[in-house]
């Protein structure tokens, strides 16, 4: 061999591996997935179980009593329809969920903004606010029920109640993530603080404040659910109550899968609105 | 302690040479306590001059940049700054959540209406058509002429370059600093270079400026003209006494010298 350097280099063996390349070849690593198997390998599991659900019901291997089948439930929503029940309950139950996650998130909103912005205000109230946030908010319903009655009030101010915490605290530490070297370029360019917080500080929480707003909305299903078994007379959780007092199994199921869906739902809302107001985060698929 | 005197404004400022002052700094001094970051320095830069700011870390050029940007105060002497002052930072600090447009006219309150504006600053720097992306799909290189861009669009008096090209590659840089000349020609505006590089100092300024131990060590004239050959005799006669003169430079003046402190940031 001839010499390439004038360096002395102790003889060692190297491994070497190879590789023919060769575009015209179909990529195995990834392979292209017609929509058709992508959609097929993603319902394939539910599906399984959905049947094999409806399997142990139609061969008694669970009681119907215990947990009726999914055709007993589709059954359960008929009737639940066809009595109204199912329609005067739902705008109910939504009302409630939506007042109190928009009161409780807006107030959650203003007191984070603020105390991302203002020392004071931070000061003033953050250390009282973090120590509400561990007390479980379901523990607080002998008590709401006391200073506010077993009425829809104490149900709202519940589910206000679970709203506040998780979009104060998102929202607080989205602001006081920036990076501090963005905001002196609105200082050595003599940005007013108003439009520092208009173009840098509101756009850059952004997705906090989004994430934020999608826990609340969350926790506001979950005040919801517990707030509505307190001495409901509208809503769904009237449903439950009856059918449970009447051990109607397959309408409580049927219940309970409406809050599911809810939650399925404001999700899926939650995902929208958080691609429409963040562009510019626009999530990559993996691999 | 004295209280620090700095002044914003070129208004009272003389002419001098007919041209105005955008700097004028008498007997500026900064210390952290016991320990002195800048000593008494006396620094004046008119419109239309470019000025290099040399000196090995924890010589307090950073500290300079940023009393001169109103980032900190100094502790005592006297600071006269244009008012109209733009900064292009180490990193670009764009908005991430803004479009490029908006980045470039974002210190202008009047954002919303001043897309044409943008759109021309942006041409300047040859990013027009980028001027709807997303700074996240910019290039480190396009990342900084977006800021450039942004400092250009006030129109400055006075602007501040704070080891703008230190992250871009060889080839990327030398354009950088080409099209930094042809802004400076066609705009005037007093530069400010902060730069570890000597040779890009001399390619640049006609002025480079040595600081070491907090003061002003030397203060060399740059007068070949522009386009530079960097391999000529002159361009290497004054490189060699610019280098002659960053070898005095104590890194500290003493032991227990703010220098210590500063290592591990970007001065």
């Amino acid at each position: 061999m001839t010499a390439v350097t004038n360096v002395a280099v102790p003889p060692r063996a190297v491994r070497t591996f190879s590789r023919e390349y060769d575009a015209a070849r179909k990529r195995r690593r990834l392979p292209k997935m017609s929509s058709t198997w992508n959609v097929t390998l993603r319902i394939l599991v539910p599906v399984a179980l959905i049947a094999l659900w409806q399997l142990s019901d139609s061969l008694n291997w669970v009681s119907a009593h215990v947990l009726p089948g999914p055709l007993a439930i589709i059954d359960a929503y008929k009737e639940l329809w066809s009595t109204g029940d199912l329609q005067a309950a739902l705008p109910i139950s939504l009302q409630r969920a939506g007042i109190g996650l928009a009161v409780g998130g807006a107030a959650g909103l203003v007191l984070g903004i603020a105390a991302g912005l203002w020392v004071t205000a931070e000061r003033l109230y953050d250390a009282p606010l973090q120590m509400l946030r561990t007390i479980p908010f379901i523990a607080m319903i002998p008590l709401f029920v006391v200073w506010f009655g077993i009425g829809e009030t104490s149900k709202v101010a519940l589910i206000i109640g679970a709203s506040i915490f998780p979009v104060y605290l998102n929202t607080y530490h989205a602001i006081r993530g920036i990076d501090p070297k963005l905001l002196e370029v609105g200082r050595t360019f003599e940005m007013s603080r108003l439009e520092v917080i208009r173009f840098v500080v509101v756009p850059m929480a952004m997705p906090g404040i989004l994430v934020g707003w999608r826990y609340a909305a969350g926790t506001a299903l979950l005040g919801l659910v517990a707030a509505e078994q307190i001495n409901s007379q509208a809503g769904i959780g009237y449903i439950l109550n009856t059918a449970n007092q009447f051990q109607r199994t397959d309408i409580i199921v049927a219940g309970i899968l409406i809050y599911a869906f809810l939650g399925l739902v404001v999700d899926l809302v939650m995902r929208g609105i958080e691609r429409a107001l963040l562009p510019w985060r626009a999530s990559h698929v993996g691999a | 302690m004295s209280v620090p005197e700095v002044e914003n404004g070129a208004q009272d400022v003389a002419p001098e040479h007919g041209v105005e002052a955008v700097v004028r700094l008498d007997g500026l001094s900064k210390n952290y306590g016991d320990q002195v970051i800048l000593d008494r320095i006396d620094l004046t830069i008119h419109r239309g001059e470019f000025v290099a700011l040399l000196g090995p870390s924890g010589t307090g050029k950073t500290t300079l940049l940023r009393i001169l940007s109103r980032l900190e105060d100094a502790s005592s002497g006297r600071a006269t700054i244009a008012e109209r002052t733009s900064v292009v930072f180490q990193e670009p600090r764009l908005v991430s959540a803004q479009r490029v447009w908006r980045n470039v006219v974002l210190t202008d309150g009047r954002g919303e209406k001043r897309k044409s504006a943008a759109l021309d600053a942006l041409k300047e720097v040859g990013l027009e058509a980028k001027a709807r992306s997303w700074p996240k799909n910019l290039s480190g290189g396009e990342a900084q002429r977006v800021g450039l861009a942004r400092a250009l669009y006030r129109s400055p008096d006075l602007l501040l370059l704070d080891e703008p090209f230190g992250a871009l590659d060889a080839f990327t840089r030398r354009k950088a600093q080409d099209l930094v000349l042809r802004l400076w020609a066609d705009h005037g505006p007093g530069v400010l270079l902060v730069t570890h590089d000597v040779e890009e100092s001399l390619l640049l300024a006609d002025r480079v400026i040595v600081l070491g131990g907090g003061h002003i060590q030397a203060d060399i004239p740059v007068t070949s003209p522009r386009p530079r050959d960097t391999t000529s005799a002159d361009f290497n006669a004054v490189k060699r006494e610019v280098l002659a003169q960053l070898s005095h430079v104590s890194p500290h003046v003493s032991p227990d010298h703010p220098a210590h402190r500063f290592y591990g940031r970007t001065s």
